[in-house]
């Protein structure tokens, strides 16, 4: 019985060990250089926020993280510092503020449509309601929505608007924490 | 008797040859449990301590450290992290940049910030190789 028990343990060792670690990367500045090299490819990062998934034998995936998986993941260190200010905006439906969020974004149009703004970006996140598709689909969505608003309350600096690529498969269900666009912005 | 003597050698020398690994750093700051591991033995780290080239250092699960490399790599690493200190090399004035520090992240997270010259990271399944930026890597 007890050799039968160590043999399970050394075949299930065996098994994990037959698992390759998958690596993620994710660029946290601008300028620079990031490559990431496996034995099959290279994969560089130029953008801020971009990151990338390597495993052996796999295609590398490519993921857009938002500021707040950022701080979740890997802590305050892991926030873009050459981005001056963030914010996230939550949703209540599929493009609709809620009013906590619909204030703030009052308040940051009112701020920076006259400020020196030298760029913004808006990441657009979903939760994990609906396929894939529809919710890339839905956080480019939101993050135009924003770019709109942000167009129509003047503000004039450059704006990229994308959606997430989710790192992770979110679980199929509601989570209001995901349904948001963070918001980065540099100062002149 | 033989068994003995060569104990006695293996005790005398891994001292020596740990006395003689260059120290390439310090824990400039760390929270919850961090361990060393040094010419093979481990140790509950400390803040501000050196850590030496070859050294190995794991966080638990409350554990979080901040490391200075002497080339200003800093290199933050997350709870439930093992990381190995593989290469370090001085700078050569006049020479192409090359990979200064390298460390291979076994395990985990860590937010790295270059220094002045370009920085090699291992995973068990790629080498990121990075100059002038910051970026986070994790090993899942």
């Amino acid at each position: 019985m007890r050799r039968l028990v160590a043999s399970g343990l050394f075949l299930l060792g065996l098994c994990g060990g037959c698992r390759h670690a998958d690596t993620f990367v994710v660029l946290l500045a601008t300028g620079g250089t990031l490559e990431v090299n496996t034995p099959e490819t290279t994969v560089t990062l130029r953008e801020p926020f971009q990151g990338v998934t390597v495993q052996p034998g796999t295609t590398p995936r490519m993921a857009t993280v938002g500021a707040t998986e950022l701080l979740e993941a890997y802590g305050p260190e892991a926030l873009p510092q050459d981005w001056d200010e963030t914010y996230a905006l939550y949703f209540t439906e599929e493009t609709m503020l809620t009013a906590t969020s619909q204030a703030l974004l009052t308040q940051i149009t009112a701020v920076h449509r006259h400020a020196q703004v030298r760029a913004m970006t808006l990441i657009g996140f979903t939760d994990g309601l609906g396929t894939r598709e529809e919710n890339q689909e839905l956080a480019q969505c939101r993050a135009n929505t924003i770019l709109r608003a942000l167009r129509a309350a003047g503000v004039r600096a450059p704006i990229t608007a994308t959606g997430a690529v989710n790192v992770r498969e979110e679980p199929a269900q509601y989570d209001a924490a995901r349904r948001r666009v963070d918001v980065s912005i540099r100062l002149q | 008797m033989i068994v003995r003597r060569l104990l006695l050698l293996c005790l005398w020398v891994a001292p020596a040859w740990a006395e003689q690994a260059p120290h390439i750093g310090v824990l400039a700051a760390l929270e919850g449990t961090v361990t060393i591991i040094h010419a093979g033995l481990a140790r509950v780290a400390q803040a501000q301590e050196s850590i030496s080239l070859g050294d190995s250092v794991q966080t638990g699960a409350d554990g979080t450290v901040e490391i200075h490399l002497q080339d200003q790599t800093t290199l933050f690493l997350r709870p439930r992290s093992l990381l190995h200190l593989v290469s370090f090399a001085p700078p050569i004035p006049g020479q192409t940049p090359r990979t200064l520090s390298e460390a291979a992240l076994e395990k985990g997270k860590m937010v790295v910030r270059t220094g002045t010259a370009p920085v090699a990271v291992t995973t068990p399944t790629a080498v990121v190789r990075a100059a002038h930026t910051r970026f986070a890597v994790e090993v899942r």
